[in-house]
C-alpha cells in the first residue's frame, strides 16, 4: 500500500498541460570520504546460509564501479559458541554454509578490515511465516501486479521484505510489508513497481524474508530516500560502521510463469 | 492575566470621562448604491472638525461621536463619489450612505486632482495589505484562472512554493501556518488540482487582506499570516448574471435581491472540464481529474437594526488512474447575526462549521479499500466593537472551537479484511480577546490587544508516553470528558504608526502568536495526504514572536506608495520528522517527530503605483529561515525548505485604450534549500544514496516571465463582456519541479541528476461576461 502521491503527481501533471520536460543537469556535490559498506545476512536457507558483502562508498559524481573490499576477515558466530569463518568466494563476498540460521536465534557478525573492528548482533523473528502463492492482479491503464499470498499471524511485530525477479532481472524496487494496518489474514497488498513489465511466457520468481525491526526500518528509511522531501541515511545497526546492515531472517520463495 | 485585560479596559473606558461638551453619536451603514453590498473600510469623517474619521467596520457600519449643533458628515472610498452631508445633531443620528461609482468617462480624465487614500501611510496596522479584487483580473495567470493566492503571491514576503503549487510561505513560515479564512470559517486545504489553482472563486469574492505581522487580537491559531477572505453579499437591487469560460474550467456566478433593499443571494460556482479531454485520449481514458466549487451566500435585513447573514462554501476535487484515486475537498458554512445593540455597540454573532476531507480509494480484485480522513470544526464567536468616544475603538470577544481530527481509518469492502483503526482526536481551542485602535490627537495611532487562548486535548482514547528516541513507553486510557492536557497562552499584539508628515510614517508591530494544529508534510509540495495533529501530551503548541519595523512613504499626492519593512520572527516548538520516519498509518506517529527552534528575518521592500493608465509595483525581498532541532544536522540551524534569499517581483499593467489593456509579470527567486546526496552505494547490487546534511543544497533559481492582454467589448447598460489572452512562462524557462537521480542507462557507474520541469509557454483564452 506504499504509493506515494508524487509519483502520480508527476505523470498527472504532465497529463493536463503537454508533458513535462526532463534534463539531465550538473549538481556540484562536496567532497564526503569513502566508507566501509557491509551487506551482511544469515538465513534459514541451508544452502546458502550466511553471505557478507563488503563495499566502499563513492562521491556521488564518481564514475568507477563500487571498490569492494577484499581480505577482510569475516565472523558469524552463534549463542552457544559455535563460530564460523566466512571465506571470500568472490572479491568482497564472503559466505559459508557452515551455519544455518535458526528461528529466535541471535548471531553476532564480526569483520575486521585494516585492522578496524565492525559488530553486531542480529535475531531472527520467532515465527517462520511461508509465502504460500503469487498471483497476478490488475494495476494502472493495463498494468499488472504482482501480489504475495501469505498469511500474516494475529499479532503485531511482523515484518516482511520481498524481491522480485522477472525471468534472470531483478527489480530495484523495495517491496516491504509490515502488520500495522493489517494484523493477521491473508495478505492482498500487491507490490507496486513501476520499472518492471511482464510479457507472456515470462518466469515471475518472488522471495519472502521474515526481518526484524531493525532491519524493517533500515530498508523502509532506504525506500524513503525517493519519496521525502527530507530524505535520510538508514540507521545502521553494525557498530564502528556508518553504513550497512546485519539481518537475521527467514527465506520463502515461490515463481510462477505468465501463460496468456 | 485577567488583570492585565481588567487594565485595559479601564484604560479605554476611563478616556470618555476626560471628555467635555454634550456629544452626540451619528452612525450607520455605507453601501454600494448600484448593488447594495455593504463597503468596509470607507473613511466617515467630519468635515469642520479634521481629528473625526473613523473607518467602517468589515459590516459597512461606522460610528462617531459629535459635538451638539450643525455639522458636515463626509464619507470617501478610492474610486467612489465623494459624499457630503450636512446634519442638525440635537440627539443621536442614524445615517445610512448609499455610495456611487465614480464616473470615468475618459481615460486621459484619470488626474490625480481629488486627494488620493494615504490608508497606506496613516493606519496603525503594520505587515498587512488589502487586495483589490477588481483589479486582480488584469494580471496575467496560469491558465487565465485568476487567483488571489496566486496574486499575493507577488508581493513582497508572500512567496509561492513553485510551479504546481498553491502553498504560501508568509515571511519564513511553513505552509500550514496561515489562517485562512473564507466568512470567518478556516480553510484547511486552500488548493485545486494538486495545488494549480486556489480554492477560491475571485468572482464571489469582496475583500481580500492579508496580514504577516502584528495582526490583531482577534485573529488567533495560526503563526504567520491570516488571510481574510470576506464573499461578496450579492446584489439586493437587481439580478446579475456574470461568468467566464476559459480552457481548464467555466465559472458562472448569479445574484440578486431576496427583497429589494432588504436582502439578497448570490450563488458562485466553477467546474473543471480536463477530464473532458482526458476521455478522449485512450491513455488516460481512465483518469480522473477534475474540481468543482460552489458559493452561496444570503442575507437578509431584518429590521434597521439587526441583519443576518448564510454563506457557504463547497469544494471537491477528485483525481484518479483507473484502480486508485484521491478525493478532497472542504466545505464551510457560517451563520452570522448582525446587531447594532446601539449608536456606539456593533454585535457579531457567528455560527461556523468547517470540514475538511480527504478520500483514497484502491480498488483491486479482493476489494475496494477506501482510507479517509477529516477535520470537523464547530466554531462559535461572539464579537462585539464598541466605539465609546472617536479615538478609540475597541473589539472584545470570544471564541470556541471544538475540533475533530479523523486520521486515515482505512475500510474495505470485503469483510474478511479488517483494519487496526487509528484514533480520532478531540480538542477544545477556546480564546477570549480585546483591542482598542487608538488614533491620538497627535502623530500617534495605536492599534493594541490581548488574547487569551485555551487549548484542551480532550481524551477518548489512547495516549502515548515516548523515550527521547520516540519509542512509545506507557500508554494511558483517557475516557472522552477528561483532559489530556491543557495549554493557556497570552499573545500580546501591537501595531502603531507616527506619521512624520501628511506623506511619510514610520510603523511598528509586535505579535505573539500560538498554533494548536500542525501540519505534518514530508512530501515537497503540499498534498492533501499531509496529516493533521493537534497539541498533545508530546506536541507543544508552536510559539511565534515577531517583531516587526517599517517606513511608508507616498509620492505624487500618494499616486506612488513605497514601504520598507523588516521582521524578526522567532518560532518555538517547531516541528519535523526523525530521519526515516514511518508516516503511514502510524498509531504512534507522534513518536516520529522532532522539535526545535526556527528563527526568521528579513527586508521588504515595495514600490506601488497605484493609479494612471500604467500601474503596478515592484517588490524585493530579502530574508532567511532557519531551524534548530535536535537530532538533525548534528543540532546547527540549518535553511529551512522555504528560505529564500532574494524575491524580486515586477508587476504592470498598461491601459492602452478603452478597449485595449495589456500586462505582464515577472518574478525571480532563490531556489528552496533542498536535501541532494553527496556520496552513493551499493545495496543488494542496487545504487543508493548517502545524505551528509538536511537542506545542505539548493534548487536552481526560479523566474518567469507571464504577458497577458485584455480586449473590453463594447460595453451596454444591459451587458458587458471582454477576452481575456494569457502566455504563462512567456520566454519557456525551464524552471525545476523536482530533481532526482538516477544512473546513467549506457554506463550505470555515471550518476546522473535529473531536472523535470512542468510548464512553459502555456498559453490561455477566457471570455467573461455579465448582464
Amino acid at each position: 500500500m506504499k504509493l506515494s502521491f508524487k509519483t502520480i503527481l508527476l505523470p498527472l501533471a504532465g497529463v493536463f498541460i503537454l508533458a513535462s520536460c526532463e534534463k539531465v543537469i550538473d549538481i556540484d556535490p562536496r567532497y564526503i570520504s569513502s566508507e566501509i559498506m557491509i551487506e551482511g545476512e544469515i538465513t534459514d536457507d541451508s544452502i546458502a546460509p550466511t553471505s557478507v558483502k563488503i563495499s566502499q562508498s563513492l562521491g556521488l559524481n564518481d564514475s568507477r564501479s563500487f571498490p569492494e573490499v577484499s581480505g577482510a576477515i569475516v565472523v558469524i558466530s552463534d549463542e552457544s559458541g559455535v563460530s564460523d569463518t566466512l571465506k571470500e568466494s568472490k572479491p568482497g563476498l564472503y559466505t559459508s554454509n557452515h551455519i544455518v540460521g535458526r528461528l529466535g536465534a541471535t548471531y553476532k557478525l564480526n569483520v575486521i578490515v585494516d585492522n578496524k573492528t565492525y559488530t553486531a548482533t542480529s535475531t531472527m523473528p520467532n515465527t517462520k511465516v511461508p509465502l504460500d502463492t503469487i498471483t497476478l492482479t490488475n494495476g494502472f491503464s493495463g498494468s499488472k501486479l504482482v501480489t504475495p499470498i501469505f498469511v500474516d499471524p494475529v499479532g503485531l511485530g511482523n515484518f516482511y521484505r520481498l524481491k522480485l525477479q522477472i525471468n534472470d532481472k531483478f527489480s530495484e524496487g523495495l517491496f516491504l510489508f509490515d502488520d500495522k494496518v493489517v494484523d493477521g489474514g491473508v495478505n492482498q497488498r500487491p507490490m507496486f513497481d513501476q520499472s518492471t513489465s511482464f510479457e507472456a511466457g515470462d518466469k515471475i520468481r518472488v522471495k519472502m524474508m521474515c526481518i526484524n525491526e531493525d532491519v524493517y526500518q533500515y530498508f523502509y528509511t532506504l525506500d524513503e530516500q525517493s519519496q521525502s522531501g527530507s530524505p535520510a541515511n538508514p540507521p545502521c545497526n553494525i557498530q564502528g560502521a556508518k553504513l550497512g546492515y546485519f539481518s537475521a531472517h527467514t527465506v520463502s520463495e515461490k515463481e510462477i510463469q505468465i501463460t496468456e | 492575566m485577567y488583570k492585565i485585560i481588567k487594565i485595559l479596559l479601564v484604560m479605554v473606558l476611563i478616556n470618555p470621562v476626560l471628555a467635555q461638551s454634550p456629544k452626540f453619536t451619528i452612525s450607520g451603514t455605507v453601501k454600494d448604491k448600484k448593488n447594495g453590498e455593504t463597503m468596509i473600510g470607507s473613511i466617515v469623517s467630519i468635515k469642520e472638525n479634521a481629528d473625526i474619521a473613523v473607518e467602517t467596520n468589515e459590516y459597512g457600519f461606522y460610528s462617531l461621536s459629535v459635538d451638539s449643533g450643525s455639522c458636515t458628515l463626509v464619507v470617501q472610498n478610492e474610486g467612489y463619489e465623494k459624499i457630503e452631508h450636512p446634519i442638525m445633531l440635537q440627539k443621536n443620528v442614524t445615517y445610512d450612505v448609499a455610495m456611487e461609482e465614480e464616473n470615468l468617462t475618459e481615460l486621459e480624465n484619470v488626474v490625480m486632482t481629488e486627494e488620493k487614500d494615504d490608508h497606506n501611510v496613516k493606519d496603525a496596522q503594520v505587515g498587512s495589505m488589502k487586495l483589490d479584487v477588481k483589479e486582480i483580473s488584469k494580471i496575467p495567470v496560469f491558465l487565465g484562472e485568476k487567483d488571489i493566492i496566486k496574486t499575493l503571491q507577488l508581493t513582497p514576503g508572500v512567496k509561492s512554493g513553485g510551479d504546481g503549487s498553491a502553498g504560501m510561505y508568509v515571511r519564513g513560515g511553513a505552509g500550514d501556518q496561515n489562517l485562512i479564512l473564507l466568512d470567518e470559517a478556516p480553510v484547511y486545504n486552500a488548493s485545486h488540482l494538486l495545488g494549480f489553482f486556489s480554492t477560491f472563486n475571485s468572482d464571489a469574492l469582496k475583500d481580500v487582506t492579508i496580514y504577516k505581522g502584528g495582526m490583531p487580537a482577534q485573529y488567533g491559531g495560526r503563526l504567520s499570516s491570516v488571510l481574510d477572505i470576506k464573499m461578496k453579499e450579492g446584489n439586493n437591487q437587481k439580478y446579475n448574471v456574470s461568468g467566464g469560460l476559459g480552457m481548464i474550467s467555466s465559472r458562472l456566478n448569479v445574484e440578486g435581491p431576496i427583497k429589494k433593499d432588504k436582502g439578497s443571494f448570490l450563488i458562485a460556482g466553477r467546474r473543471s472540464y480536463a477530464d473532458l479531454f482526458l476521455k478522449l485520449s485512450p491513455t488516460f481514458k481512465d483518469t480522473k481529474l477534475f474540481f468543482y466549487d460552489l458559493n452561496l451566500k444570503a442575507n437578509y435585513q431584518i429590521n434597521s437594526k439587526n441583519r443576518v447573514y448564510l454563506s457557504g462554501y463547497f469544494g471537491q476535487d477528485k483525481l484518479g488512474i483507473s484502480t486508485f484515486g484521491i478525493n478532497w475537498g472542504n466545505a464551510t458554512g457560517t451563520l452570522r447575526w448582525n446587531s447594532i445593540i446601539n449608536s456606539k455597540l456593533f454585535s457579531n454573532t457567528s455560527f461556523i462549521l468547517s470540514n475538511y476531507n480527504y478520500k483514497i480509494s484502491i480498488n483491486n480484485s479482493t476489494g475496494d479499500i477506501d482510507i479517509k480522513s477529516k477535520i470537523r470544526d464547530y466554531n462559535f464567536k461572539q464579537e462585539f466593537s464598541y466605539s465609546p468616544i472617536n479615538k478609540h475603538f475597541v473589539r472584545f470577544g470570544v471564541n470556541a472551537i471544538h475540533h475533530t481530527l479523523t486520521p486515515g481509518q482505512i475500510t474495505s469492502s470485503n469483510a474478511s479484511q479488517v483494519f487496526v483503526q487509528l484514533q480520532e482526536r478531540y480538542s477544545w481551542e477556546n480564546a477570549a480577546y480585546v483591542s482598542d485602535e487608538w488614533k491620538t490627537s497627535g502623530r500617534l495611532r495605536v492599534n493594541y490587544g490581548l488574547r487569551l487562548v485555551n487549548f484542551s486535548a480532550m481524551g477518548g482514547g489512547n495516549f502515548y508516553t515516548y523515550d527521547n528516541k520516540g519509542k512509545a513507553i506507557d500508554a494511558r486510557y483517557y475516557s472522552g470528558d477528561k483532559v489530556v492536557k491543557n495549554y493557556l497562552n497570552l499573545e500580546p499584539r501591537l501595531s502603531a504608526s507616527y506619521t512624520l508628515s501628511s506623506t511619510n510614517s514610520f510603523k511598528v508591530g509586535y505579535a505573539r502568536n500560538v498554533q494548536n494544529l500542525h501540519l505534518i508534510s514530508n512530501s515537497v509540495s503540499t498534498s492533501p495526504t499531509d496529516l493533521w495533529i493537534s497539541s498533545s501530551k508530546n506536541v507543544k503548541p508552536e510559539i511565534s514572536d515577531q517583531v516587526s519595523i517599517g517606513y511608508f512613504q507616498n509620492f505624487k499626492n500618494n499616486e506612488y506608495e513605497f514601504s520598507a519593512e523588516t521582521y524578526y520572527k522567532d518560532m518555538q516548538n517547531q516541528i519535523d520528522y526523525r530521519d526515516g520516519a514511518n508516516t503511514t498509518a502510524n498509531d504512534k506517529i507522534e513518536g516520529e517527530l522532532l522539535f526545535g527552534k526556527g528563527r526568521a528575518y528579513g527586508l521588504e521592500v515595495m514600490l506601488k503605483k497605484k493609479s494612471g493608465r500604467f500601474n503596478g509595483w515592484i517588490g524585493y525581498t530579502l530574508s532567511r529561515t532557519e531551524k534548530q532541532i535536535d537530532g538533525i544536522n548534528n543540532n546547527e540551524w540549518y535553511a529551512a525548505r522555504q528560505d529564500r534569499t532574494h524575491d524580486i517581483s515586477v508587476v504592470g499593467i498598461f491601459d492602452l485604450s478603452k478597449k485595449w489593456s495589456i500586462s505582464g509579470a515577472w518574478v525571480y527567486y532563490t531556489g528552496n534549500a533542498v536535501t541532494f546526496p553527496t556520496g552513493k552505494y551499493t545495496v543488494d547490487g542496487t545504487t543508493r544514496y548517502l545524505y551528509t546534511e538536511r537542506n545542505g543544497y539548493r534548487m536552481p533559481a526560479y523566474h518567469r516571465l507571464d504577458i497577458g492582454a485584455t480586449w473590453y467589448r463594447k460595453k451596454t447598460e444591459k451587458f458587458e463582456s471582454s477576452w481575456n489572452f494569457s502566455l504563462y512562462n512567456a520566454y519557456g524557462r525551464q524552471n525545476a519541479y523536482t530533481i532526482s537521480f538516477r544512473q546513467n542507462e549506457d554506463n550505470p557507474n555515471v550518476t546522473e541528476a535529473v531536472q523535470t520541469a512542468l510548464f512553459r509557454f502555456i498559453p490561455s483564452i477566457t471570455y467573461n461576461f455579465k448582464f
